[in-house]
């Protein structure tokens, strides 16, 4: 990085702290705090909704995952729209009418204060832990990348943002998120458009994508109903709904941005925006990490982009070997170019039947190439000794940091941070107000002043702050960052979902028949994810209805509390 | 309070937005179309 860039994210990282604590003094009560009074318009709650989805792992992994296996993971996303409507429909007007700050409040007055606490605690635990994995994810790419100290960078993105969302509350949380929306989707289109433009002259962005078309990269439906496979369009579709309604609906991280808008219509227009924009937003990610391939198609890559074990694996007995494959790379690494070169010709002639022969010499080449980084990334695992190591989140970071002009690396940098930061504060906030709204005032103390719970808020929010920090130096080691917390999630996601399913939907539904079936769908999906292959989206659907099912025949034998 | 128990019904300040649903899936159903055209044209 250069001193441009630098000042840039140093810059950004004042600029952003500087703007949440100036909203300290509209936060001088719990509901300001926690809910901005329910005052925020439906367009900024709608910003914030996304930019709390989309974190830096998104910017990172995703980009990684269109490098490697291009628009096939935005089928993760489209049962998200349908999700919005039904949501918008039921628990967004539930949740306003009811006045709750925490969607497991509710569960209480429809159930018992046992069943609100369990879920609220399933929260807290996930949310915690997921909270440090998505500090840790860009903290350790960037790091190595850029040879940063893992424990400052871990820091340098925690403590900024624990600080202005302890202080300023939803407002920071809510208007930092609205201009970190901004900077990260510039920054990906100023990428994409320097991605575009630094391609070789002569090819151009219809050609990097019949490039990608060649290498099965534009594959945006897989129609196979197969529980095994993670991404396809029935698991999108169908396990995917299930995880966007437990993750918007029950998840209080995504409840409470929500329930900051003005009235039932502003809070349903903010889920709106992402029924609407997700997808696309989520195929330009997609597309940023598809040209980064056909980039580096012209461009000669280092073989592996994660660096972390290159010098132990170079001087072990194996580093004479780790050459020969690195000799053998660069081969493969040309033959591809020339491929690649020649499809581009074929295709500017018009040339169709040598188009489709250049195709599939392509689809051969690239086939070579990720073999050899293959067995390159194998003999890492075995000299390392690391069986988690992957080198698909280092793919962006790498581009960024090798070939974009002065100034860029830095927006992008800054952009990464953002989209950390984004997230993290959402998660902060909702973990403080569970923590003290189903807990502290709850449990431990009814009748205190208002200033008071202010004061336990801002607490709350510090403690989460320096315990996702505390997780996210420790959480070092994972492999694929997104599937580890999408994974992570779905243990409990679906269950919870089937437990706001039995209160909002099934009127005989009892207390003891919800809390049993919560323990019988996480018990089920458990059971599901050690003994079974099946993929951890539909861990949502099982989940949801193993509670239902569990929890209505618990009902049928236990006394109805609206009854009695 | 309102009664938790009950199914919501739609609110007198809410209108029902069911035009803006119905939008919402026509542009998905766009969206995957282009996807689908962008997979169909560039797959040799």
């Amino acid at each position: 990085m250069q001193w441009l860039d630098w000042v840039i994210v140093v810059g950004y990282l004042c600029w952003v702290v500087y703007d949440g604590l100036k909203r300290t003094k509209a936060s001088t009560e719990i509901e300001g705090y926690f809910l901005a009074n329910r005052s925020l318009p439906w367009w900024a709650v709608g910003l914030s909704v996304m930019a709390t989805q989309l974190s830096a792992i998104t910017m990172v992994g995703t980009t990684g995952q269109g490098y490697a296996d291009g628009l096939r993971f935005v089928q993760f996303y489209y049962g998200l729209p349908v999700a919005m409507i039904i949501l918008s429909l039921t628990v967004v007007p539930f949740f306003h009418r009811a006045k709750v700050f925490t969607a497991y409040e509710y569960l209480e007055r429809r159930f018992d204060v046992k069943v609100r606490t369990l879920t609220s605690l399933l929260f807290l635990l996930s949310r915690g832990m997921s909270c440090g994995v998505i500090i840790a994810a860009p903290a350790v790419i960037l790091s190595i990348v850029l040879g940063w100290n893992l424990t400052i960078t871990v820091l340098a993105i925690g403590l900024p943002t624990a600080a202005y969302t302890m202080f300023g509350g939803v407002q920071a949380v809510t208007w930092t998120d609205v201009k970190q929306m901004f900077l990260i989707v510039f920054g990906l289109c100023a990428v994409a458009v320097a991605l575009v433009l630094g391609l070789p002259d002569g090819v151009g962005f219809g050609d990097a994508l019949q490039i990608a078309g060649a290498t099965n990269r534009l594959d945006a439906f897989d129609f196979r109903f197969d529980l095994n496979e993670t991404y396809t369009f029935w698991s999108g579709l169908i396990g995917g709904l299930f995880l966007m309604l437990s993750y918007f609906g029950c998840d209080q991280s995504q409840v409470q941005r929500y329930l900051t808008a003005k009235s039932i219509d502003q809070a349903r227009s903010s889920l709106l925006m992402s029924a609407f924009w997700k997808i696309p937003l989520q195929a330009l990610v997609l597309l940023v990490g598809i040209l980064v391939f056909a980039f580096y198609l012209f461009h000669q890559p280092p073989m592996l982009f994660n660096p972390v074990h290159d010098q132990r694996v170079r001087a072990s007995a194996r580093g004479a070997s780790y050459a020969d494959l690195e000799s053998e790379y660069v081969k493969a690494f040309e033959a591809r170019k020339q491929a690649a070169e020649t499809l581009v010709r074929a295709r500017q002639a018009g040339d169709e039947s040598g188009t489709i022969a250049a195709a599939a010499e392509l689809s051969r080449r690239a086939g070579d190439v990720t073999a050899i980084r293959e067995q390159a990334a194998d003999m890492v695992r075995s000299v390392s000794g690391d069986r988690q190591y992957r080198d698909v989140n280092y793919i962006f970071p790498t581009f960024v940091t090798t070939h974009l002009p002065i100034g860029l690396v830095g927006l992008l940098i800054a952009a990464i941070f953002a989209a950390a930061m984004s997230s993290i504060s959402s998660e902060l906030n909702s973990l403080s107000t569970a923590t003290v709204i189903d807990f502290y005032r709850r449990h431990f103390n009814k009748e205190a002043s208002d200033d008071h719970y202010l004061l336990v808020s801002k607490f709350a929010t510090g403690f989460w702050g320096v315990f996702a920090c505390m997780v996210a130096v420790y959480a070092t080691t994972l492999g694929s960052l997104i599937e580890v917390v999408n994974r992570f999630g779905s243990f409990f996601y679906g269950s919870i979902l089937g437990v706001f399913v039995l209160a909002i939907l099934v009127r005989r539904a009892t207390a003891a028949g919800a809390f049993v079936g919560l323990l019988g769908g996480m018990s089920t999906v458990a059971w599901f994810a050690m003994n079974t292959s099946v993929s951890f989206l539909w861990h949502n659907v099982i989940g949801a209805v193993a509670v239902v099912v569990v929890g209505l025949t618990v009902s049928l034998f236990t006394p109805n509390r609206q009854a009695s | 309070m309102t009664d938790a128990r009950s199914t919501p019904a739609p609110a007198a300040d809410a209108p029902t937005r069911t035009g803006t649903y119905v939008l919402v899936i026509v542009v998905e159903v766009v969206t995957l179309g282009a996807l689908w055209w962008l997979q169909q044209y560039y797959t040799l």
